[in-house]
């Protein structure tokens, strides 16, 4: 932490030696951030670098009494959020082919099965394209919400921060995608599939 | 329940960690580079707005406003009285007016309306006036002009090309949609209208007894009204339709820049003048009414004016003895007994001499406090606020200061403040400092 201090204030200075360091540290988990909001690399690409040269641009105005992961992580979400809500990204979530998912979800030691057989991954591939296309259908604030939520693991006070809203407001949003999500992803079950 | 619920978290999850392997191999080892060659990107830098700021919802695919030509392009082809009132809107805000050729574009049975439009978007198509057994409608743009049939509206701040008339054809459907946008034209006039008054109206509402005026005369911050001259609005009497215009100088009325526009009821007003006789909405704001060709609006002097010396000026007060609301506000300088016949009637700005008292500044800030504290929840530290105030009763400047100068929330805030009115004075702008207190 002192590390990161001091690379901050070397920052502050003007110092992008030292800002890249901090770029290195958080790049991570603000495009993990960013991937999860916008579905996509190219997108998640974009806004991580925005919001990682905005950070720069007011580190100035980091008064340095929040985190400052925090801080970056606000700006993040909220540069996201607003690239969700101009229409032109997030999209691809929607878009996303079963192909294309299961082999972006090539990981199969994330769902903690083995080595999976061709159906299984078609069947993986099949429910994350179901649940990536029903997730884009949400709107920006509860999509965001929702993924802050239950997929960062962010608790809800802290998601009131960087979204700026009510703690109550956060578990309305939450309840909500939750029961849109259930929603869509019935409506879109498949009536049968093969084993 | 619970367990759907989690399912649903659990099906997330899984979808999201299969989003893990998108970035490409080497990707954080470059990203630092890319980043920092960014840094001196013009078109990036300002913080993202934030999220809790209340937006108008509209459809990204709505169009702002726009020349009128575009925004007949996209008129749906529908009865829908709300599609009037909205393309009535657009019509009246937009500033790049048409021609008059496409305003009056025929349209041959049978083809579609969108194709019309966009046939004539590019070009001005002279027409052949076909012979009719009517009078042919002499169409000339101006959304401010709702033209009867068989008349000619002159324009003051349009003119139309020459040759641009062009007859309406005699189609049923073409008349049809002559019509509605002559219904929405007018919808369009007397909501601008209802908001002159009450924006008038709430100007001077500090000191207004609260009653409905049935006649405000008033000049509004654009005119350039000379002393000596009088604006009127006025409506008919009550229970008639209501004859409204606007009264912004240089605006779409169908009077010429500058010139004012008188049009009231045939009932007296209760400083004697009489304005016109019967104009009506479907007579359209420039007639009906007498009008001057010269900059602001003249009516008849006033005779008299009843107010007394020791008033205080700006005192919006009846004229009328038998408890009537005609309301009448007199700018300072030309109140009293000693004042010439003619007088300027103004509502704005007030002439109100003293600049804001704590209970001004209170009332105003408190008026946004509920989106301040939208802003600030959860954020720890006191919304301080350094604010200035253009006599306008607009705020100029607003800065945050303390704890949170320069964090997300300060952007939220200064927004949110922004919305705070006070009442207007004369005078240099006056700037203070605000702290709201936190709840929490």
């Amino acid at each position: 932490m002192a590390d990161e201090d001091d690379d901050l204030d070397c920052a502050r200075r003007g110092d992008r030696d030292a800002f890249g360091r901090l770029v290195r540290r958080h790049q991570r988990r603000v495009y993990a951030a960013a991937l999860h909001l916008l579905g996509n690399h190219s997108d998640a690409d974009d806004v991580t670098q925005e919001a990682f040269v905005r950070a720069y641009r007011a580190l100035a105005s980091f008064d340095g009494r929040a985190d400052f992961f925090t801080w970056l992580y606000r700006i993040a979400v909220n540069t996201a959020l607003n690239a969700l809500r101009s229409g032109k990204r997030g999209a691809a979530l929607h878009q996303r082919s079963g192909a294309e998912a299961a082999h972006v979800g090539g990981r199969p030691e994330a769902l903690g099965h083995g080595a999976p057989s061709p159906a299984q991954r078609a069947e993986h591939a099949g429910e994350v394209a179901r649940v990536l296309a029903a997730v884009a259908e949400l709107s920006p604030a509860l999509r965001v919400t929702l993924v802050l939520a239950t997929v960062e693991e962010l608790p809800h006070k802290q998601i009131a921060e960087i979204l700026q809203i009510p703690e109550g407001t956060v578990a309305w949003r939450v309840n909500e995608a939750r029961r849109l999500l259930k929603l869509r992803l019935a409506m879109t079950e498949p009536t049968s599939v093969a084993r | 329940m619970a367990d759907d619920l989690d399912e649903i978290d659990a099906a997330l999850r899984r979808a999201m960690a299969a989003l893990d392997g998108e970035p490409p191999a080497g990707y954080f080892d470059a990203l630092p580079g890319r980043t920092l060659a960014r840094l001196d990107d013009p078109a990036l830098g300002e913080l993202p707005e934030e999220p809790g700021r209340k937006r108008r919802r509209e459809p990204a695919s709505q169009p702002p406003v726009r020349p009128l030509r575009a925004v007949q392009g996209l008129r749906p082809p529908s009865d829908d009285d709300d599609d009037d009132a909205v393309f009535s809107s657009q019509v009246m805000a937009a500033v790049d007016l048409p021609e008059a050729a496409e305003l009056a574009q025929p349209a041959a049975p049978g083809t579609p309306w969108r194709d019309d439009r966009a046939a004539s978007s590019s070009a001005v198509a002279v027409l052949p006036v076909p012979p009719r057994s009517k009078p042919a409608a002499d169409v000339v743009a101006s959304p401010g002009a709702v033209p009867a049939p068989g008349s000619t509206a002159s324009a003051g701040p349009v003119e139309a090309p020459a040759g641009a008339a062009v007859s309406m054809t005699s189609a049923g459907s073409a008349r049809h949609r002559r019509s509605r946008r002559m219904r929405a034209a007018i919808v369009g006039i007397g909501a601008i209208g209802l908001a002159a008054v009450a924006v008038i109206y709430l100007a001077g509402g500090d000191r207004a007894p609260r009653s409905a005026p049935s006649a405000v005369s008033a000049v509004s911050p654009g005119e350039r009204a000379a002393p000596g001259t009088r604006v009127e609005v006025a409506s008919p009497a009550a229970g008639s339709a209501t004859a409204m215009s606007s009264v912004a100088s240089g605006s779409a009325a169908s009077t010429g820049p500058g010139a004012g526009i008188t049009t009231a009821g045939s009932r007296p007003t209760a400083s004697g003048s009489v304005a016109g006789s019967a104009a009506t909405p479907s007579a359209g704001s420039g007639s009906g009414a007498p009008q001057d060709s010269g900059s602001g609006a003249v009516d008849k002097p006033v005779a008299k004016s009843p107010g007394s010396p020791g008033k205080r000026p700006g005192k919006v007060k009846s004229l009328s003895k038998g408890g009537d609301d005609d309301l009448e506000i007199e700018p300072p300088g030309v109140a009293g007994k000693g004042a010439p016949g003619k007088k300027i009637k103004s509502s704005k700005p007030r002439p109100d001499p003293t600049p804001l008292s704590s209970d001004d500044i209170e009332r105003a800030m408190t008026a946004v406090a509920g989106q301040v504290r939208a802003c600030v929840a959860g954020v720890a530290g006191a919304a301080s606020l350094r604010l200035t105030v253009a006599p306008s009763g607009r705020i100029a400047q607003v800065a945050v200061t303390g704890p949170l100068a320069g964090t997300p929330a300060a952007a939220c805030l200064e927004r949110a403040v922004q919305a705070a009115t006070f009442p207007p004075w004369s005078g240099a702008p006056q700037s203070f400092d605000y702290s709201y207190p936190r709840s929490d």
